[in-house]
Order: C-alpha cells, then structure tokens, then sequence
C-alpha cells in the first residue's frame, strides 16, 4: 500500500538516506527544509532513484513557528493522509559560542527540540484521530546524559527524548507509533575528521536501519546498537565522579 | 608565506592506497556533502595542489595526491533531471553506475559502458573514458557523455560539450581529473536488450586462433560483449575461452541491484599463490569445456566484481598490479604474440593469475586508453624484480604502437608515458590554458609529468 510520508529536515545526509530507503514506487512524499534550493535537488533525486508517485517540497524553518501548522497541514491535504512523519532537523551549533550568544542558544534549541515539538504535536493530533501512523525523530545519545561538550545540544536532545516518551505513551491506545533513534557518531560533517570520535557509522547504514525501525515497531533505538551500552554506562557514572570528568 | 589550504574548510588527514595496494599517499580530505560546497574550492586553494576523486577504485595513484588536498565528490551525488524522450540523464559527478543501473534497469535502460565494479562515481568513468566488454560494439563511457559542467581553476563554471568548449569536453574526457573538477553530467542512457545474459564459451589455442574466434564472434548477429580469458599458469601458449554474451528478454528481479556484504577475503590470502590460481584455472577451464553455454543475471555478468568488490585484498599486503595495454589493429596478432611470449617465458617468476582480451575501438578522449585493435590484462603480485620485468613489457607495447591503461596504472615511467600518448602535447596545450596556475595535479600527474611546471 501507498505510504504518505512528510519528512523534516529532508536535505541532512541523514535524512537523505532515510528517504531513499524508506520511500517506494508509489509513495507519496513531502520533504520540509529550510534551504529550499537544496531541498528541490534533494526532490529531484528522490523522484528518479525511487519512482515516487508524487514528491512535494514546502520550506520548514524550525524557529518559525507560525508557518509549522500550516506546513502539517498543506502536507496531510496534499499527500492524501498522514502515515509517517520523521523529523531529522537539527544542528550541533557552537557550544563555545552559545556561551556568550543567546541567539545562539535560540537557535539550538529550537532546532533540536521545540519546533520539532510544535510540528509533531499537530501531526499527533492528525494520527490519533485516524488511529494509525508513526512519528520517528531523530535524536542523539548526547541527550542521555548532559556533558560540557555539548550540554545545550545534549539538553534540547534531552528534551526532545522526553517529549517522545509522553507522546508514545500517549498516542499507544490510538495505535501511533512513537520512535526516538538515538544516534551516535555518524560519518557526516557534524562529527567528521573532529578529534575524539570513533566506531563511525556511514550515513548510508544509519538510513537503513532506521527506515527499518519506521517500518516494523520499536520505541527507542540506539544506532549504532553498541551505544546502548555504552550510555548505560556513562548514565550511571555517579554525578561527584563525572562532574570532574572531561567529556 | 601563504598557507597552502584554508583553515575554515573541514578536512581530515588521510592515508590512502590504490586499489592495488602498491601506492600509498598520506592527504588532506575534503569530503563536501552537497555541491555548493565545493564550488569556492579552487579560489579557496592557495598552493597545495588540488584533486578531485570519486571512490578511489583507481588501482595505481590516480586517486592519490601527496601533501595536497583531495576533494572527493563522493556525496555530491544527487540525480538531477531524466528526460525520456531522449532518455538522457543529467547528474551530479557522485553519483554511481550502481545508483543508474539502480533506478534505470528496471525502466529497460542502462549505461552503454560499465565498469566491473558498479559502485565507481560517473566523474571518475569520464575521466578515465572507461570501456567495457561491447565496447568494439558501442565505445566507451565518453560517448555516452553529451555534456559536462566543470569546475575550473579560477573558480567558473563552464558546461563542456562536443559543440560548446570542445576542446575542454575532449581534454576532459580520460584527463584524470587534471583540467577540473566534474560537477555534473548528461549522459545518454540506451536500451536495453535483455535483463539476461546467455553466454556461449569458444576454446581457442594460440594466438591466430584467437583473433579468428573473436572475428568470429564479432560478426554473429545478437553479440554484444565478447571477452577471451587466458590460462598463463598451466599452458605452454596462450589458450583458453573466448566468452561472447547476448542480451536475452527474461526478466530478473530488481533485488538484484540490492546492496551486498563483502565476503571476508582477507582470510583467504594466505592461500591465494600460484598453486590455489593453478587449481583455479584449470577448473574454470574444465566448466566452460563441459559447460560451453550458460546464463547469468545482469548485476552478475555486467559487474562480475560486486560479488568481490575487496578482491584486491586476495594478494595480500605488497599488492598486485594488473597491467592493462592496448595494441593497434594492424600487426595485432604478431604483437599479441610477443607480449604472450613474454610474459608466457617469466611465468616462474612473474606469474600471470588472471589474463584477458577484449576487442576495443577508437576513445572519445585525447587521452582516452583505447584505440581500433585488442586490450590485454595481467594481473601480477607485486614481487622482487617485477617493476624492471613491466618496463621490458611496457617497451614492447611501445614497439608495437600501444599504451597502458592509467586507471590501473601506478608504475610507468614518465619517458615511457609520453611515447605511448601521441596527442599528449595537444593535450598539455589544452590542459594549462584551462589551469594556468598548474592547481589540478596529483600523484600520477607528478610521476608522468602530465602538468607542464613552466606552463
């Protein structure tokens, strides 16, 4: 059967890969993002390399949050339906910056968790009054334990995981699936040729899986899977030991 | 003094090897992820030389750049735009003959010329004119190509075509990457025949018996690609199968463009040597004689190495070179013969795992590798005393008015370069009116002098 799809954030190396393993023949698609010159590229290619039946694009600027309505809406009235929502915004931003620069700090946080917020509680709304459908985020494992790294990043991440903890349970009765995938080091420009990374998962993998995830149930995700474990451990470093720690 | 590449870009150090693992080079990656990002590239280069690379499949040092930056369009590999009447494609150099044959086999439609190995960037089949086994039948990759917008030194953005900046489009066709950097292309898909490949197998013993076979072959109605392979290991001359496949119309699932795991080759090595390749030889001789016929799907026959995309691995840590040369037409079965003998005569010491022939026709390119007459591989493990035995080999490819194939290569010397290209000064003319401050360079540029330094 058609899926009807709206993906956020839809011109990420990511969310590319997510498209192009998630979307078939015959699917319907609406890609959101803000640089909208990349995002009818992005359209262009999915249209050849799947055979979609219909790909449409709309601007989706995170921080602008009169316009998120509207786009969930034009979305669900284009493609027939709602079926599928992932949200992949998102940007690490300047930690050092964001010291110094609350429109630093705006930007983060809205990226990463309130305009994907607002977006998914319309979309919410939408799947359980028709009783099915699936909204997916993609998230990080920086939001399991807050670090002076990245602890704006990692608490909008924080944020978001807990939104999506209320929203499945929530929306379980109405038969909505609610998925966080918890990404670690991912080979892309965000993390790539920065010092301390490792285990580097190809974005190519990452795509895969988690359109796998969207297709047949889970809640959270942890990809790749080995971070499961090692976020158990760091989540339960006691807070007088690792407040001294580097991380 | 200037620093030789910007701050702001992200790159990463990198140590790289040819496919066939006898060339290494330590470099700074630039790996962007969508076009705009590669596109103030040249004016941000000061003076560390720049090279754009695909994959790096390239076996030699095509793909290397000592001390210098490599901009690999690997990502920038969107699909542009499909018209159906004329069934050309236009794309961004990233993306792969696997993504084409991906989206446009099941639709009847393929790339004319294909690599073995399907994940190979279209950027880097236009650099090297890359041929397959029909090319005496449809050419090589280059004639595919319609057009092709190029980065420049100075930072444009020029379309290249066989009517606009012809002189670019054909430089730049087999140039290695040395006149700019490929952004897009439009290519001309064909049809295609059949999702089956029915194979018929033909022995052969010597060389005339050889050629007769592949004229033979040639002029059966419905052949489109023809290969002989060659048993070096157990036969005092040259035999072995000339293949010859046709297209068939049965249908194969479009899973068979899915994506596969690499087998664990590297275990394997230790018992790859002349003995295990012996053995193998003669069984693959024992099934074709037993077996002259047989069908094999698309992905399977087009690029037999998606099976083993890491077979490289099989010689081990010294690598392997597969020497690939082209002779001319006239006087191709005495020149055959000679280098045959030859490498027939160092067997013991330089045994030749792997051989074939292909028929081959004139390339698109100045710099293209094929030429009207016959393409023959040899795939050596790298050992004590195999470069000075390649010169030998490489004098008298020269002798007979033939070249060696750059994608494969990392070892010609510059001297013998030059004799093998004729249009190699034409080209050189072309290549520093386009990058006059001499930007585009790379490790087989250095070795063969491709970039004139007082140009």
């Amino acid at each position: 059967m058609a899926k009807r799809i709206l993906l956020l954030g839809a011109t990420s190396t990511i969310m590319r890969q997510v498209a192009l393993n998630l979307v078939g023949k015959d699917d319907l698609v609406c890609l959101a993002a803000r640089n909208t010159e990349e995002l009818a590229l992005i359209a262009a290619d999915l249209r050849l390399r799947t055979g979609a039946a219909l790909v449409t694009t709309h601007k989706f600027d995170t921080s602008d949050f009169a316009t998120h309505q509207e786009l969930v809406e034009t979305a669900q009235r284009e493609l027939g339906g709602l079926d599928i929502v992932v949200a992949g915004t998102g940007a690490l931003g300047d930690q050092m910056k964001a010291r110094q620069s609350l429109a630093t700090i705006k930007d983060i946080i809205d990226s990463n968790y309130v305009g994907i917020a607002t977006t998914l509680s319309i979309a919410a709304n939408i799947m359980e009054q028709q009783g099915s459908g699936c909204l997916c985020v993609l998230s990080s494992v920086a939001g399991d334990r807050g670090r002076q790294s990245n602890y704006l990043y990692g608490s909008a991440k924080s944020g978001m995981n807990g939104f999506m903890q209320g929203l499945r349970n929530r929306l379980a009765p109405a038969g909505v699936r609610v998925i966080t995938i918890k990404l670690g080091f991912i080979d892309t420009k965000m993390v790539a040729g920065k010092s301390g990374t490792f285990l580097m998962a190809s974005p190519e993998a990452a795509g895969a899986h988690i359109a796998k995830r969207v297709r047949q149930g889970a809640d959270v995700v942890y990809f790749p899977f080995f971070w499961r474990y090692i976020m158990l451990i760091i989540r339960n470093i006691p807070e007088f030991i690792f407040k001294r720690m580097k991380l | 003094m200037t620093k030789p590449f910007p701050d702001e870009l992200p790159l990463q150090t990198v140590e790289r090897h040819g496919f066939g693992n006898y060339r290494h080079a330590t470099q700074a990656l630039y790996r962007p992820e969508r076009l705009q990002d590669i596109l103030a590239l040249p004016q941000q280069m000061a003076s560390a030389p720049l090279l754009a690379c695909g994959l790096g499949n390239s076996y030699g040092d095509a793909a290397l750049n000592s001390g210098g930056v490599l901009a690999s369009t690997e990502r920038v590999n969107r699909m542009l735009s499909f018209d159906p009447e004329r069934s050309v494609l236009r794309a961004e150099a990233g993306v792969t003959v696997l993504d084409v044959m991906r989206a446009f086999a099941p639709r009847g439609l393929t790339l004319p010329a294909t690599p073995g190995l399907s994940k190979i960037t279209l950027g880097g089949c236009a650099a090297f004119d890359i041929h397959s086994k029909n090319h005496w039948q449809v050419g090589g990759f280059g004639e595919s190509v319609l057009s092709m917008q190029m980065l420049l030194a100075d930072g444009s953005r020029v379309e290249c075509s066989r009517q606009h900046n012809v002189d670019l489009f054909h430089a730049t066709l087999g140039g290695m990457g040395m006149t700019g950097i490929i952004l897009e292309l439009e290519v001309a898909l064909h049809p295609l025949p059949g999702q089956t490949a029915a194979n018929r197998s033909l022995p052969f013993e010597g060389v005339a018996a050889l050629l007769e076979r592949i004229a033979e072959v040639q002029a059966q109605p419905g052949t489109t690609h023809l290969v002989a392979w060659l048993d070096l290991l157990n036969q005092r001359q040259a035999s072995g199968y000339v293949i010859a496949s046709t297209l068939e119309d049965t249908p194969q699932d479009a899973a068979i463009w899915g994506d596969r795991k690499a087998p664990p080759l590297g275990l394997i090595a230790p018992f790859f040597n002349r003995w295990s390749n012996k053995a193998f030889n003669l069984a693959f001789s024992m099934k074709h004689r037993s077996q002259p016929s047989s069908k094999t799907d698309l992905r399977s026959f087009l690029f037999p190495w998606d099976a083993l995309p890491n077979w490289n691995l099989l010689y081990g840590r010294k690598g392997f070179v597969e020497y690939q040369c082209c002779l001319p037409f006239e006087g191709a079965q005495e020149s055959l013969a000679r280098i045959l003998d030859y490498v027939l005569a160092h067997k013991q010491k330089f045994p030749a795992y792997f051989a074939a022939i292909k028929r081959v026709r004139d390339g698109a390119g100045m710099l293209s590798f094929p030429i009207n007459g016959f393409s023959a591989l040899f795939d050596f493990p790298v050992s004590e005393g195999l470069w000075a035995f390649l010169d030998q080999l490489d004098e008298i490819v020269i002798a007979a008015g033939g070249r060696v194939y750059l994608a494969k290569d990392g070892r010609v010397s510059a001297q013998a370069y030059h004799r093998m290209y004729p249009r190699i000064d034409e080209w050189q003319r072309v290549r520093s009116t386009y990058d006059p401050r001499n930007l585009f360079a790379s490790d087989m540029a250095r070795r063969l002098n491709l970039v004139n330094k007082d140009g």
